[in-house]
């Protein structure tokens, strides 16, 4: 037995068009192949088997050979209505020498059971085939699943440059056997022929007089193998769904320009748009995980991950802090609700690159790459929701990946929130207590990230010089970096700057040469004091402030007393000594002023004092030297 | 295998120092060997030299002075080919290690007892001061006659290229010194000098603009303000080198402003 197309009628009652299923994904912010990796994976997610660890996800990419293609324009020829190519453009795709196809399948997953017409009743666990192959827009049966909207499978049409997937699915039926199922289904436009109008929804299998039955068993196993299309093994439950013809268009350049990618490319796309999407799932050690593949043409394609991609690598951190201690909790106050929980990786010289990562908003420069600074939202499901840009981090290799996941008892309301691609969470869509929730769960957020990238406070006047382009390159030292595995990749370390304090900049040498002549040069300095009123002493460690000035190096500075006392600072040389002759045209430190307790702006290295008191001293720093801040008391 | 030279420990130094101001050089007399009296090898770590040993090297010293000038004749030219064919000698005939070259008294060895004539020919005696005894007694590797040299084969060795000494010509001694002698830090890496010294002979805009030794010190400054933070042992060649063309593009620009 073979089968032939079937083309669906109105009905007298109405019916949908094919023109109105296409549209209901809408038009998607996310390229077409991003939103199908998000989309298929999604669904075969929540298909999981019970008691499947692993959810194998393969999508392959692939040409028919020759061997097959005869059977390819026999087998799916049978029956085409005849009407022309506008309305049903699978008959020219046939034609083609390079027929394409894209397979989509999950194993250790429950496929698609359950009655054949949508016009038998059925309880919810029998409800795949319906739900899948028939049907539109039903509500999610799965606990904990994603597909809210049950559209998900819509995307296979638009991705299909013809409008046809082959359906080909194995499952247990209630006597515990295995069956099979393989049908066709093309989704273009409506038209009329012979004065009848069609929706434009075909089937190819066994057609009856109001509805298309699958092939079943033996009769489809027979047609995939004459196809070449991916099988099943042992007892092997799960879904293949073939894409005919492809969509893959480059989407990083404008629609109309865009051109097919060649299938290296498209295969990298789709992988790394894996790799970005599914990270949470695929993690290792997870109770039940997915586990991504990509072929091209026969041969794998590396799916980044925590083990190879040092950004991904920086949020699977956090999303592991996200359950100890280190995650922090993100409450609505009123009405007083545990609302998400939330973590942070900080990274350094980590930078994504790739196509797929841009079309997530990570990165902005391809060949530059960029560093996170993002948070990744996250619900039940633990699909990634989107990436949401913070500040970016002040220096080029600084940044932080973040995860915030919704409370399980919110997921409803966050998912309520979220559009049918599932990539945002918008507060207009609810109302009243849910509204606020998500409302707040965005504003802590944001708030959250401003600090992570220590967005600018506390400003001070200090001096009315640019020195933008050292505030840039300095910028970066005010972020506590925390070392962990998750730097690889970045460049060399080039250049950096550090400032010491006087009497210590030996140590922070690491034990240079000389270092020692040159700290006790500017202690005995200090020391030379002769009013017998001690020693004017340098607080704590000196620290960078961003003013609207520029970057200025504060250090605290206990004065003795009653005094007169004099600030020098100067960049230390590779030899521990003060330097005292510096290249042509350099940049020399200098001592901006004085800043007192009580916030009062003194110019110049000169300060006078009455009483023991505590100052700030402000130096203008230079880029790319170490630096030493001494203060003595002035020569009478 | 490693060769063990004698020692003259400090108090002997100076001695020998002091009669050699008030008396003038006192090389080995002709046909003798040259004394090892005050003088000390180390226990371990190579063969001891010989006497006869001790007569080749002074031999072969004296015949490479003698090339120059030595002992009558005085030239810039002169004193620059003893420099650099002394300096080959040292550190590629004389079997001397590291660890045996960085002992100050086998210096004042050689500089007080072995061959202090031809120490005094290449710098003679100044009217205030006489002999500058760091020339003669090693306190300071880079300041010795003949310790300087080997301090700057060692530091321009250059190996896996056809000549390894190929850079020793590059510098002069006046701009060899301001790496050596007053960086103390950036001699410390003898990579980064080896790149320095590259980057100064190979530069293909010598000649013009300014004045290639004034490229060099100020590159220098720059260097010496980076190495106070940045780990050049931990950089590779390419790295150092990108560090030392910057250093002296900045220098050479800012030079030419001027």
């Amino acid at each position: 037995m073979t089968g032939s197309w079937y083309a669906q009628r109105f009905r007298p009652d109405g019916g949908i068009t094919a023109e109105g299923l296409r549209n209901q994904l809408g038009r998607p912010a996310l390229s077409l192949p991003t939103v199908l990796v998000r989309e298929s994976a999604q669904n075969s997610w929540d298909a999981k088997a019970d008691g499947a660890r692993t959810v194998d996800f393969t999508m392959e990419l692939a040409t028919v050979g020759p061997a097959q293609l005869n059977a390819w324009r026999s087998l799916l020829s049978t029956g085409m209505p005849s009407v022309p190519p506008e309305v049903f453009p699978l008959r020219p795709a046939l034609r083609e020498m390079n027929l394409r196809y894209l397979s989509v399948s999950d194993r250790g997953t429950k496929g698609l059971g359950g009655p054949t017409r949508s016009d038998y009743a059925a309880d919810a666990g029998h409800r795949n085939w319906l739900s899948f192959v028939l049907n539109s827009g039903e509500a999610r049966d799965t606990e904990g699943g994603g597909g809210t909207y049950g559209y998900g499978k819509g995307v296979f049409f638009l991705a299909s440059a013809v409008g046809t997937v082959l359906i080909y699915t194995r499952f247990k039926d209630d006597a515990g056997a295995l069956r099979t199922r393989f049908i066709g289904s093309s989704l273009w436009a409506s038209y009329t022929s012979g004065d009848r109008p069609f929706t434009g929804r075909h089937w190819w299998g066994v057609a009856q007089d109001d509805h298309c039955e699958p092939l079943v068993d033996a009769a489809a196993d027979e047609v995939v193998r004459a196809l070449g299309l991916p099988r099943f093994e042992a007892d092997e439950t799960g879904t293949t769904v073939t894409i005919i013809e492809p969509n893959l268009l480059d989407p990083t350049v404008p629609e109309e320009e865009a051109q097919q990618l060649p299938p290296e490319e498209a295969g990298r796309y789709l992988a790394d748009a894996m790799g970005w999407n599914l990270w949470p799932l695929a993690l290792e050690g997870r109770r039940r995980r997915l586990n991504p593949r990509m072929v091209v043409s026969g041969a794998p394609v590396a799916i980044p991950g925590e083990d190879n991609d040092a950004v991904i690598a920086s949020f699977a951190a956090a999303y592991r802090r996200l359950q100890t201690p280190d995650g922090e909790l993100v409450e609505c106050k009123r009405p007083r609700r545990l609302l998400a929980r939330f973590a942070v990786e900080r990274t350094f010289g980590a930078k994504s690159r790739s196509k797929a990562a841009s079309d997530l908003g990570l990165v902005d420069d391809l060949t530059e790459g960029e560093a996170p600074h993002h948070v990744c939202l996250m619900r039940t499901p633990e699909l990634v929701v989107r990436y949401v840009p913070g500040p970016p981090a002040p220096h080029r290799d600084i940044g932080y990946a973040a995860v915030l996941r919704v409370e399980d008892d919110l997921d409803a309301t966050f998912a309520k929130s979220e559009p049918p691609t599932h990539d945002a969470w918008i507060d207009s869509q609810l109302h009243g207590q849910e509204a606020t929730f998500v409302r707040v769960a965005r504003r802590r957020t944001k708030d959250r990230l401003d600090e992570i990238a220590g967005a600018r406070k506390n400003t001070i006047v200090a001096g009315d010089q640019p020195v933008g382009s050292v505030a840039r390159k300095l910028g970066h030292l005010l972020a506590g970096v925390s070392a962990s595995g998750t730097g690889v990749g970045g460049p060399a370390v080039q250049l950096a700057a550090g400032s010491t304090t006087a009497g210590g900049f030996g140590s922070l040498l690491g034990g240079g040469p000389g270092g020692g002549g040159g700290s006790a040069g500017s202690g005995a300095r200090a020391g030379g004091a002769r009013r017998g009123s001690g020693r004017p002493r340098l607080e704590g460690l000196p620290h960078f402030v961003e003013s609207e000035g520029g970057t200025v190096l504060e250090q605290r500075v206990r004065l003795p007393g009653r005094g007169r006392f004099v600030a020098s600072v100067h960049v230390v040389t590779g030899d521990g000594k003060l330097e005292s002759d510096p290249y042509a045209g350099a940049v020399v430190p200098s001592v901006i002023g004085w800043r007192s307790e009580v916030g009062t702006l003194l110019a110049g290295d000169t300060v006078d004092a009455d009483v023991p008191c505590e100052v700030t001293l402000l130096v203008r720093p230079v880029v790319d030297a170490t630096l030493d801040i001494s203060v003595a008391v002035a020569a009478p | 295998m490693s060769r063990l030279y004698p020692r003259l420990l400090p108090g002997a130094a100076s001695r020998r120092f002091k009669d050699l101001q008030v008396m003038g050089p006192q090389p080995p007399k002709e046909g003798e060997e040259p004394s090892l009296a005050d003088a000390v090898f180390a226990a371990t770590g190579g063969t001891r030299v010989t006497g006869p040993d001790l007569t080749k090297v002074r031999f072969d010293l004296v015949e490479r002075a003698s090339a120059s000038g030595f002992p009558t004749q005085r030239s810039r030219t002169g004193y620059a080919e003893f420099d650099v064919s002394v300096a080959r000698y040292l550190h590629g005939a004389c079997g001397m290690v590291p660890g045996e070259a960085a002992q100050r008294s086998v210096w004042s060895y050689f500089g007080l007892v072995l061959v202090p004539d031809i120490c005094a020919w290449r710098y003679p005696a100044n009217e205030t001061r006489g002999f500058l005894d760091d020339r003669f007694v090693g306190a300071d590797l880079t300041r010795h006659t003949l310790g300087r040299l080997w301090l700057r084969a060692h530091l321009l060795f250059d190996d896996g290229v056809g000549d390894p000494y190929g850079l020793i010509v590059a510098l002069g001694e006046a701009d060899m010194d301001q790496i050596l002698a007053r960086r103390l830090d950036v001699a410390a890496s003898p990579a980064l000098v080896r790149e320095i010294v590259r980057a100064h002979r190979d530069d293909p805009r010598a000649g013009s603009g300014p004045k290639d030794r004034d490229v060099l010190r100020d590159s220098l400054k720059r260097l010496l303000r980076l190495a106070a933070f940045l780990d050049l042992d931990s950089l590779s060649r390419h790295q150092l080198a990108s560090l030392v063309h910057e250093a002296r593009d900045s220098s050479r620009r800012t030079l030419e402003s001027r």
